[in-house]
C-alpha cells in the first residue's frame, strides 16, 4: 500500500471543540486553497417517534479548491444530511459551515446540486430544465441561453433540447441534471447519489463523463456515494462515515494520476478499496455486538 | 483522453424520434382499437334497448309507466327539431342549464384552485377550513337547495350558487392535495438556489398540482351538472330540470325518457372535454392523480 492511502483515523477521539467557531478559530497554518471548511458539524433532530435523532457528530472536513471528495457510508449514515447543509438547505444544531475564496476572503455559498434521481421538471423542455437556476437566480437571459446549449453540448446532449424529460433515457436525464447543476457557474458542485438509480454501465461512463466535465470546469466536487468503486475512480479524496450518528471515521487519498480510465485500476487503488471494504464491514458489524 | 469536455457517442442520433411510418402504424392500431369499443357501446346499447322492448311486451306496460323505445326516439327527434329561437323552447331550456353549469363551474374551480394553493401554503388557511370542509363534505348537498333559494331566488344565481358549492370542494382538496404532495427533491432543489417561496410555489408546486386540479376539474364538471338540473327540478324558471318537472306533472313519460337520455349525452361530452383538456394541458402527467373519477352523489 502506498504511504498516501493509510488510513487517517479520525472521529471518535475528538476533542471538545467549541460548538460555532467561526473562521475565526481555524489555526491559519493548514487553510491554504481551502474552499470548504466544515467545522465541528452536529445535526439533532426529533424523530418520529419523539426521541432524539442523532444524525451527525461532530463532523470536520476541508475540502480543496479544485478537489473532488467523495463520502462513503452505509445507508442511513447522514452523508446526504452532511450534502444538504452544505446546500443551506439544512441548518446544522451546532457547528459551522464556511466558504473560502481562492483569495481567502468568503465566497459565495451559492452551490451546483445534482440530486439523487435527475429530479427535472417533468413540464419543461430539457433547455428549460438546465436554464432553472438562470430563472430562479435572474440570470440575464442571453447569456445563460447560449451557456446552457454549451453545456448540453459538453453532456453530448445537442439536439435533444426541445424534448421533454420522459423521452431520455435515465443516463440522459443525469446528463442534463449535471448541466444545470453547472448553468449558474457555482465554485462547488454537490452530488447526492447521481448515479445510484442508473444501470452499471451507463454509471461507468457517466463516471468517466463527470471526471472529464469535472477536470475541465475546475470545480470543486462534493459526491456523496455508497459505491466503493464509484469512489476510488472519481475522488482526489474519500472520506468515511461511520453508522448513526454519522461521523468521519477515516480519511483516504486517492493516488491515481488524471485521467484514470474505468478499464484500468492501479493496484494501489484496488487495494485501497479493499482497505475500505475493511472499514465500513468493520463499523457494520459494530452493530452486531 | 483529453481533459476537455466530453464528448458523448451514444447520444448522436435521437433515440426517442418516432418515424413518420411508425407514427402511422401507431395510428392505424389507435384507430382499429377505438373503432372496436365503439362497436362494443353499440352494441350494448342494441341489447339494452332489445331489453327493453321485451320488458314491455312481457309485462304489458303502459306507455305513462314504459313508452317503447320507438317512441321516446321520435319524441327525443322532436325535441332536438325544436328551432333554437322558440323562445322557452328545448334549445333554450338547454342553454339556461349548461349557463349555470358552466358559469357555476368557473367559479367554483377557480376560487378551489386559490384556496387549495393557499391552503397548501398557508397553516391559518388550512386550519380555517378545515372544520367547513368536513362540515360540508358530510353534508347532503341538495339540503342546502331551499337555503340558496331563499337568497337567490330561483333564477340564474341560486342555480350557479349551488354548482358553485358543489364544484368548489372537489377542487378544493385536490389541488391542496397536490401542492402539499409536490417532489420534495424539487423544491429542495430550487431552495438551493435561494428560491424563496414564491419561487417554489411556481417552479415547482403550481405545476406538481396540475394533474391533481384537473382531476378536480374532471369531478367538477359532473357536478357542476348534476347541480345545475337539480337546482331547476327544485325551483327554477327555466333549464332542462325544470322540463322534466313539468314533463312528470304532465305523465309525459316518453319525453321525460327522452330528456333523460340528452342529459346523459350532454353529461358525458361535458366530461369528455374536461378530459381532452386535461390529456392536452397535463400533457407530462404519466400515471393518474388525485381522487380519481368517481361519479356519485
Amino acid at each position: 500500500m502506498s504511504p498516501q492511502s493509510s488510513p487517517t483515523e479520525v472521529g471518535a477521539a475528538h476533542p471538545a471543540a467549541g460548538a460555532t467557531g467561526g473562521p475565526g478559530g481555524i489555526p491559519a497554518g493548514n487553510d491554504a486553497g481551502d474552499h470548504v471548511r466544515i467545522n465541528s458539524v452536529s445535526l439533532l433532530y426529533r424523530g418520529r417517534d419523539g426521541g432524539q435523532v442523532h444524525a451527525l457528530d461532530n463532523v470536520d472536513v476541508r475540502i480543496k479548491n479544485r478537489e473532488f471528495v467523495a463520502v462513503l457510508g452505509p445507508s442511513g449514515c447522514g452523508k446526504s444530511t452532511l450534502l444538504k447543509i452544505l446546500a443551506g438547505l439544512i441548518a446544522p444544531t451546532q457547528g459551522t459551515v464556511s466558504f473560502v475564496g481562492e483569495d481567502g476572503k468568503p465566497a459565495s455559498d451559492l452551490v451546483g446540486l445534482v440530486p439523487q434521481a435527475a429530479t427535472l421538471m417533468p413540464w419543461l423542455r430539457i433547455i428549460d430544465n438546465v436554464l432553472l437556476p438562470a430563472k430562479i437566480l435572474k440570470l440575464p437571459r442571453q447569456p445563460a441561453r447560449d451557456k446552457a446549449m454549451e453545456l448540453l453540448d459538453m453532456m453530448g446532449l445537442t439536439g435533444f433540447e426541445r424534448r421533454y424529460p420522459r423521452e431520455l433515457s435515465g443516463g440522459m436525464q443525469q446528463r442534463v441534471a449535471i448541466a444545470r447543476a453547472l448553468l449558474h457557474d457555482p465554485k462547488i458542485l454537490l452530488m447526492d447519489e447521481p448515479f445510484a438509480a442508473l444501470d452499471a454501465l451507463t454509471r461507468e461512463r457517466l463516471s468517466v463523463e463527470l471526471q472529464s466535465v469535472w477536470l475541465s470546469t475546475g470545480k470543486t466536487a462534493f459526491f456523496v456515494t455508497h459505491s466503493i468503486s464509484e469512489a476510488v475512480f472519481l475522488a482526489d479524496r474519500i472520506l468515511v462515515m461511520s453508522r448513526r450518528p454519522g461521523r468521519i471515521i477515516a480519511e483516504f487519498t486517492v493516488p491515481d494520476a488524471r485521467p484514470r480510465g474505468i478499464d484500468h485500476v492501479s493496484k494501489e487503488s484496488e487495494e485501497l478499496a479493499s482497505v475500505i471494504r475493511n472499514v465500513l464491514e468493520r463499523d457494520a458489524s459494530e452493530e452486531w455486538k | 483522453m483529453s481533459s476537455t469536455a466530453t464528448p458523448v457517442q451514444q447520444a448522436a442520433s435521437p433515440e426517442a424520434a418516432v418515424r413518420p411510418t411508425q407514427r402511422n402504424r401507431v395510428l392505424l392500431r389507435r384507430t382499429r382499437k377505438l373503432l372496436v369499443s365503439l362497436a362494443y357501446v353499440i352494441g350494448a346499447l342494441a341489447l339494452g334497448v332489445i331489453v327493453w322492448e321485451v320488458i314491455i311486451l312481457a309485462t304489458n306496460a303502459q306507455p305513462y309507466i314504459l313508452p317503447t323505445p320507438l317512441s321516446v326516439w321520435q319524441t327525443l327527434l322532436d325535441l332536438l327539431k325544436t328551432s333554437p329561437a322558440a323562445s322557452g323552447g328545448f334549445w333554450q331550456q338547454l342553454w339556461a342549464t349548461l349557463e349555470g353549469t358552466l358559469l357555476g363551474f368557473v367559479v367554483g374551480c377557480a376560487a378551489g384552485v386559490v384556496l387549495g394553493i393557499l391552503a397548501g401554503e398557508f397553516r391559518v388557511v388550512r386550519q380555517i377550513i378545515y372544520p367547513y370542509l368536513v362540515a360540508v363534505q358530510s353534508l347532503p348537498k341538495v339540503a342546502l337547495v331551499p337555503v340558496l333559494a331563499t337568497w337567490f331566488g330561483f333564477g340564474l344565481n341560486a342555480k350557479v350558487a349551488l354548482v358553485v358549492l358543489l364544484v368548489f370542494f372537489p377542487v378544493l382538496v385536490n389541488t391542496f392535495q397536490g401542492v402539499a404532495t409536490a417532489d420534495p427533491e424539487k423544491i429542495d432543489l430550487v431552495r438551493s438556489l435561494r428560491g424563496d417561496r414564491w419561487q417554489q410555489l411556481w417552479r415547482v408546486r403550481f405545476f406538481s398540482a396540475m394533474p391533481y386540479m384537473f382531476t378536480g376539474f374532471e369531478l367538477g364538471i359532473v357536478y357542476a351538472f348534476l347541480g345545475a338540473v337539480l337546482a331547476e327540478m327544485t325551483g327554477a324558471q327555466s333549464g332542462t330540470g325544470v322540463m322534466i318537472e313539468q314533463f312528470q306533472t304532465n305523465a309525459d313519460t316518453q319525453a321525460t325518457f327522452a330528456m333523460l337520455i340528452v342529459l346523459a349525452v350532454v353529461g358525458l361530452l361535458l366530461n369528455t372535454i374536461v378530459r381532452m383538456v386535461h390529456k392536452r394541458v397535463v400533457f407530462w402527467e404519466q400515471a393518474s392523480a388525485g381522487m380519481g373519477l368517481a361519479v356519485t352523489n
